[in-house]
Parts: structure tokens; C-alpha cells; sequence
């Protein structure tokens, strides 16, 4: 049955198509100092360089109003290693903020931006370890004249979620009408808690991060019309 | 019946590009005066639609070709430039409000950290 909201679908996009955009794209790299710790009974390895310190992203910003826009920003920060005991793993950390942002030029080309929003995080550890599964290799066993013994693939991931705010100030430089370089100072203050984490629908002690109050820095490239 | 709506809902859609634009023989023949790069012209470039903009560009790269020169298409760059400085520069109303509750929690996060430091 062709329901209702295909037709409300179907007419956001065409008034997007149709209308004038009033939208920006961009993609940015951000740099903040996380203190995320190691210790001999945590078995994630330290992490450094790009891993810890840089988050790349990207964004869409809609305008509203002059001189105002709402949109949606992503970074995260992946590492991607092995445990102590030489499994591989990867960790991620997302910060999806919600903001919205307030703009002036104060000469032609060049734009003032103050952003605002709360942020939702989530962080994910995934560990890929191959195990022996006793039914697979009786299984296996009970096809072939010998006994076959093959590792199974066991993938598990815990995840949490912690909310937080976010604010910025930016200096935007329109190199074209269409495309800006954009270099924002900010601060995010999350709301993290390293007892929260779920693993398989139980909760769990995860990682001690302290995460809690990050200054950070970004330049984006920003495509909008 | 729901292929019958599909295609209803697609034609209103689509019925505005099929029936509003040039004819391609008008637009191979002279680039320089589709409606897009008109259009451009007299309401600036933020006047354009999504569907209207890949259009504008690739006209006006036929456009240059043929004239051989690219100040118009600079002219209208500038042109929506000034527009957009004349539209925002100045903060009004709850925008510069907004700015300046950014401006002391970003004061206060920092001089925070700072302190606790």
C-alpha cells in the first residue's frame, strides 16, 4: 500500500530541488588533547599521533534565517591496533553535534560564526578474536575421514553513549561564493561515564577517559550555496 | 494503482524541468543567454535551485568558450559576494544574543579549565 509519508518524502526533496539550497557541506580535521590512559590491566594499547589527538569530520548546515543556520556536525576519533595480547581491535569515538550558528561578516568575504549545541557521543570498542567452536569442528570432522579443526570468526563490540555541549567561535574566508575556508576554536564538555557500557545488553566498566572538558580547534573546507 | 501513483507524483515533480526549460537546440546555440545563466544575472547566484546550478556552470563554461572571456561570470561572482555581505553585516535581534551566550560559555569553559588546572 502506498503509504502517506512517501508522498511527504517525495515533496521534501522536490522542495529542495526546487527551491534555493541555502545549504552547506563541509569537511574538516580537527585537533583536540583527550586524555585517555593506559594501564597494565586495561589491555587497549595507548593511543597517539592521529588516533588520539585528530578528528576528522564533515558537516551540513541548512540557513534558516539571515545570518543564521542549523546543522549537523560529525567527528570522530578511530584507533585501530592491537590488544596487549595481539588481537586486533578498533575503538571509536563520535561526537555528533547538533548546533545551531549565528553569523556576521565583518568585511566582504570574511565571516564571524558562533556556534551553540548539545552533542550526543557514542563510543565503540570492537574486538575481532578467532576461536575454536567444538561443533563446528565435529561437524566438519564428521564429513572428512579425519579430524578438521578451523577457527570461527567471534566479533564483539561494547558501545555507550554520553551527551555533552559544544561551543565555537569561527573566522570564515570565502574564497568563492561557493566555497570557504573556515577555522573555528571550540569546547566540548561531555558528560562521560566510564561505568556505563554496554557489552551484549549488560553493563559494563569500561575505559577511564578523561574527556570531560576539551578545547579543540578545526579548519574546514565548507561547499554551500 | 501504486505504480500509477508513483509515476502521478513523479510527473508533478518532474513536469516543472520538462516544461520549463529552454529547448537544447536554443541553449547549444547560443549558451551565453540560457535562463539559468539570465537568471544568475539579474537575482544573483544564491537564485539558483539545486537542479539549476550544474546547469549554470556548464553554461557558462560554453559561455567563456565562446567569448572568450570570463568578467561576466566574475561579475556576477562579486555581485553575489556583496550580496551576501549587504544581507548579514550586522547581527540583529536574537542572533547577536545567541553570539554572546556562545561567547561567555566558551569564556567560561575556558577560564573553568584554566582554574581546575
Amino acid at each position: 500500500m502506498f503509504q502517506n509519508r512517501y508522498l511527504f518524502i517525495f515533496s521534501f526533496f522536490a522542495g529542495i530541488l526546487f527551491s534555493q539550497p541555502k545549504m552547506s557541506i563541509g569537511m574538516d580535521l580537527g585537533y583536540y588533547k583527550p586524555v585517555i590512559p593506559s594501564s597494565n590491566e586495561n589491555q587497549i594499547p595507548l593511543a597517539s599521533g592521529f588516533s588520539k589527538d585528530f578528528l576528522p569530520g564533515f558537516s551540513l548546515y541548512y540557513q534558516f534565517f539571515p545570518g543564521a543556520r542549523v546543522g549537523f556536525a560529525h567527528s570522530f576519533s578511530y584507533q585501530s591496533d592491537k590488544t596487549k595480547s595481539g588481537t586486533p581491535f578498533s575503538r571509536i569515538l563520535s561526537y555528533r553535534m547538533f548546533q545551531i550558528e549565528t553569523y556576521y561578516f565583518s568585511k566582504e568575504r570574511l565571516e564571524w560564526n558562533f556556534s551553540l549545541g548539545p552533542i550526543w557521543n557514542k563510543g565503540s570498542i570492537n574486538i575481532d578474536v578467532e576461536v575454536d567452536v567444538s561443533e563446528w569442528d565435529n561437524v566438519l570432522s564428521g564429513f572428512s575421514d579425519g579430524d578438521v579443526s578451523i577457527a570461527v570468526a567471534n566479533s564483539g563490540k561494547m558501545t555507550t553513549s554520553w551527551f555533552g555541549f559544544s561551543s565555537f567561535i569561527g573566522l570564515r574566508y570565502y574564497v568563492r561564493s561557493w566555497c570557504a575556508v573556515d577555522i573555528k576554536t571550540g569546547f566540548m564538555n561531555n558528560y562521560y561515564d566510564h561505568e556505563s557500557w554496554k557489552f551484549r545488553g549488560k553493563t559494563v566498566t569500561g575505559p577511564v577517559m578523561n574527556i570531560d572538558a576539551l578545547p579543540i580547534v578545526t579548519v574546514k573546507v565548507i561547499f554551500g550555496w | 494503482m501504486v505504480i500509477m501513483r508513483i509515476i502521478t507524483i513523479l510527473f508533478i515533480i518532474l513536469s516543472p524541468v520538462i516544461f520549463a526549460q529552454q529547448k537544447d537546440a536554443e541553449r547549444e546555440e547560443n549558451p551565453c543567454s540560457s535562463v539559468q545563466i539570465k537568471k544568475a544575472r539579474a537575482d544573483g547566484l544564491r537564485s539558483l535551485s539545486i537542479l539549476e546550478i550544474p546547469l549554470y556552470y556548464y553554461d557558462a563554461g560554453r559561455c567563456m568558450d565562446v567569448i572568450q572571456s570570463n568578467k561576466v561570470f566574475e561579475g556576477i561572482e562579486q555581485k553575489q559576494i556583496n550580496a551576501d555581505f549587504t544581507q548579514s553585516n550586522r547581527m540583529q535581534g536574537w542572533t547577536s544574543s545567541f553570539a554572546y551566550c556562545t561567547i561567555i560559555l566558551l569564556a567560561t569553559s575556558y577560564i573553568d579549565l584554566s582554574v581546575s588546572k
